[in-house]
């Protein structure tokens, strides 16, 4: 197509992809991306001032879309983000004012290009630097539990010690309460370094939001997205009162970077906060080496080292686009993975006798079914022994389904409880039963009603013990396998009912002898088994995008004493674990992991079955 | 068509450079939702669900 404005001839596709790339490197860092779209267009035949004019523009519609989705990833604080708008406003109007008076002394080129290419640098490198800091902490393990990110520094700490009223609390970012004017100063000092450089200052902005005011790294870059739509439009606005806008270039680079911030910003939430820095230190690191390979050019007049700047940021640019775009296909695929999209409700049976424990059971049950929006049946089972009133089962369960505002189905069934909610089971996702625990001597040898269920259930089953309340989550899990369903049953039920979630390891003792357990603490076996720890970063990392509070734990020993001692020592009044036990004749003789810790446990027990999905 | 379309724009950024830099601001600033609502409604049918992230 041609342009007429900009005297140019260029290619539609080639424009798009400039603005899929771009997008991407937005959604994912939260900047304008002015410094790659300007060399960029310039390098296909663009004026400078065109170049920078259509860059604006197509920055602007960049940023909209790219908020769009970050906002509906939680990743905007608006109140920080409207703060900062004041500050920015007010300080690119005093760089502004600089670089006029600079111009007048006849000094702004080259003081401009060398402040441009220490900041890039400097910045850069100082992310390089926390980036491997942390990687080594993690290595040596100084970082004792598993983490993902490290909010805050020593900057931030005192930017919040602040104490100029008025403050303000910002949830979003996780900031308690900071002075409204620490924020205020934050955007001048950017805005004034953007004004100055006469960029649009997003490279500036996401490392001060991370390490000035301890924002965490998502949040910076929605909320600097959010920013840069203002700066953008008024920046669009005024080269285009100049001509200096190619209208449909923009327009058409909008279409591209609308799709590529989809996946940027969708990367944010596959890819860890310490990663998406190191990415952006490296990407503006190499910004600053194109832009001294340009001061180059200018001082010893070569012009061939300027394009090749300009094809280096386009090379970087494209890199980074395909690392990013494959981060956020692969996270994708592993999600489905584990949380696969449901076709049909889920079905819940909460099998019911009208003793205390059973309604506990269906109390439970239908706080969890609320959560899942389940199909809710309520079984009676009459027991020819035991005369059962159903009219008062269903009285006394269906007052509590109706205060927790669950509706359920009614089926009633005679014979053996045991046998008939084995049998009734087979069609639902999940069975909730009640359990008085192991009285008798029988039971504790041989296991009660609810042991034999779990043992031979096909169906994932709760069985609810001495409280119906639920305040913490113990899921066992067997890294690296992390797909399991038993993981997705973990999360979606701490997401539930709003509790912290621990994932337990148990890095089984060695059964034969002279080979003892050698006595390894949680970090150890971390250090000894990386794939395991590498698998424990993806659970916690999968708790954080669905928002559970999570951790990890590894322990050494007998499976079904180190989740019992674990259990007690956190206080979990819940046991999530998966059915991978021996059944049949095998079953029969040596018991399975489940049935033990239902036998065993004083809490309620989950056992996910393994076909469970 | 087409190339009277850039035509009629170049003239407009020559003719009145205000209203030009309204039309540039104003369609991009629309291009701009309704590519954003657009995109949402393409990750709805490809069933990419994307839930808010509370941050602890």
């Amino acid at each position: 197509m041609y342009l007429p404005l900009a005297g140019v001839e260029i290619s539609g596709w080639l424009l798009l992809a400039i603005g899929f790339c771009v997008g991407v490197l937005a959604g994912f860092f939260g900047i304008g991306g002015g410094f790659i779209v300007t060399p960029a267009l310039n390098i296909f035949g663009f004026p400078m001032a065109y170049a920078i004019g259509t860059d604006l523009s197509q920055i602007m519609g960049n940023s909209i879309v790219a908020t769009f989705k970050h906002r509906k990833l939680g990743n905007v604080d608006l109140r920080l983000g409207i703060l900062m708008v004041i500050g920015t406003a007010l300080g690119v109007e005093a760089g502004k004012e600089v670089v006029i008076y600079l111009e007048e002394i006849g000094a702004v080129g080259s003081v401009v290009r060398i402040i441009y290419i220490f900041l890039l640098g400097g910045t850069g490198a100082y992310m390089l630097f926390d980036y491997w800091k942390f990687k080594r902490e993690e290595e040596t393990g100084r970082e004792k539990k598993v983490v993902t990110e490290r909010v805050g520094s020593r900057l931030s700490e005192m930017v919040h010690r602040i104490n100029l009223p008025p403050r303000v609390s910002l949830p979003t970012s996780r900031i308690a309460s900071i002075s409204i004017w620490a924020i205020l100063l934050v955007g001048f000092v950017t805005g004034f370094l953007a004004g100055f450089l006469g960029v649009g200052g997003g490279f500036i902005r996401m490392p001060a939001m991370i390490y000035a005011l301890g924002v965490p790294t998502t949040i910076a870059i929605g909320t600097d997205l959010f920013e840069i739509i203002f700066s953008s439009a008024i920046g669009a606005f005024l080269y285009a009162t100049e001509g200096r806008v190619e209208i449909v270039a923009a327009a058409v680079m909008v279409c591209g970077s609308a799709i590529g911030a989809q996946i940027g910003a969708l990367g944010t939430r596959y890819v860890r906060g310490m990663k998406i820095r190191f990415y952006f230190a490296l990407t503006i690191l190499l910004a600053a080496v194109s832009v001294v390979m340009k001061q180059l050019a200018v001082s010893f007049s070569i012009p061939a080292l300027s394009t090749y700047a300009g094809y280096l940021i386009l090379g970087v640019a494209g890199l980074m686009t395909l690392n990013i775009t494959l981060s956020t296909v692969k996270g994708v695929v592993e999600e489905r993975a584990v949380f696969p999209a449901v076709k049909r409700k889920m079905r819940i049976l909460l099998a019911s006798g009208g003793s205390e424990h059973a309604l506990r059971a269906v109390r439970l049950g239908a706080r969890i079914a609320r959560g899942y929006n389940a199909e809710v049946t309520l079984l009676v089972v009459r027991d020819p022994k035991e005369e059962i009133p159903v009219a008062r089962v269903q009285r006394s369960a269906g007052k509590v389904l109706k205060e927790l505002g669950v509706q359920a189905e009614l089926t009633v069934r005679e014979g053996n409880p045991a046998r008939e909610i084995l049998k009734a089971a087979r069609d639902y996702d999940l069975l909730v039963i009640g359990s008085h625990g192991t009285k008798s001597v029988a039971e504790r040898l041989l296991g009660d009603n609810a042991t034999r269920i779990v043992e031979n259930m096909s169906t994932s089953t709760l069985v609810v013990k001495r409280k119906a309340e639920v305040t913490r989550i113990l899921a066992c899990v067997n890294l690296p396998k992390y797909r399991e369903p038993v993981v997705r049953r973990a999360i979606e039920l701490a997401r539930i009912l709003k509790v912290p979630l621990e994932f337990l390891y148990v890095l089984p003792e060695p059964l034969m002898y002279p080979i003892r357990r050698l006595h390894l603490s949680s970090r150890e076996i971390m250090e000894l088994y990386p794939e395991k720890r590498e698998a424990a970063e993806r659970l916690l990392e999968m708790a954080r995008r669905e928002g559970v509070e999570a951790s990890v734990k590894f322990r050494e020993g007998i499976p079904e004493e180190e989740i019992l001692l674990e259990k007690r020592e956190i206080g979990a009044d819940l046991v999530i674990l998966g059915d991978s036990g021996w059944r049949g004749v095998m079953g029969e003789l040596i018991g399975s992991l489940s049935g033990h810790i239902v036998k065993h446990s004083r809490v309620s027990v989950l056992v996910v079955h393994r076909k469970a999905s | 068509m087409g190339a009277d379309f850039f035509e009629i724009l170049a003239e407009i950024s020559r003719e009145n450079p205000v209203l030009y830099g309204a039309i540039v601001v104003g369609v991009i600033l629309v291009e701009g939702i309704v590519l954003a609502l657009l995109m949402e409604l393409v990750f709805k049918v490809l069933g990419i669900e994307v839930k808010e992230v509370p941050h602890h």
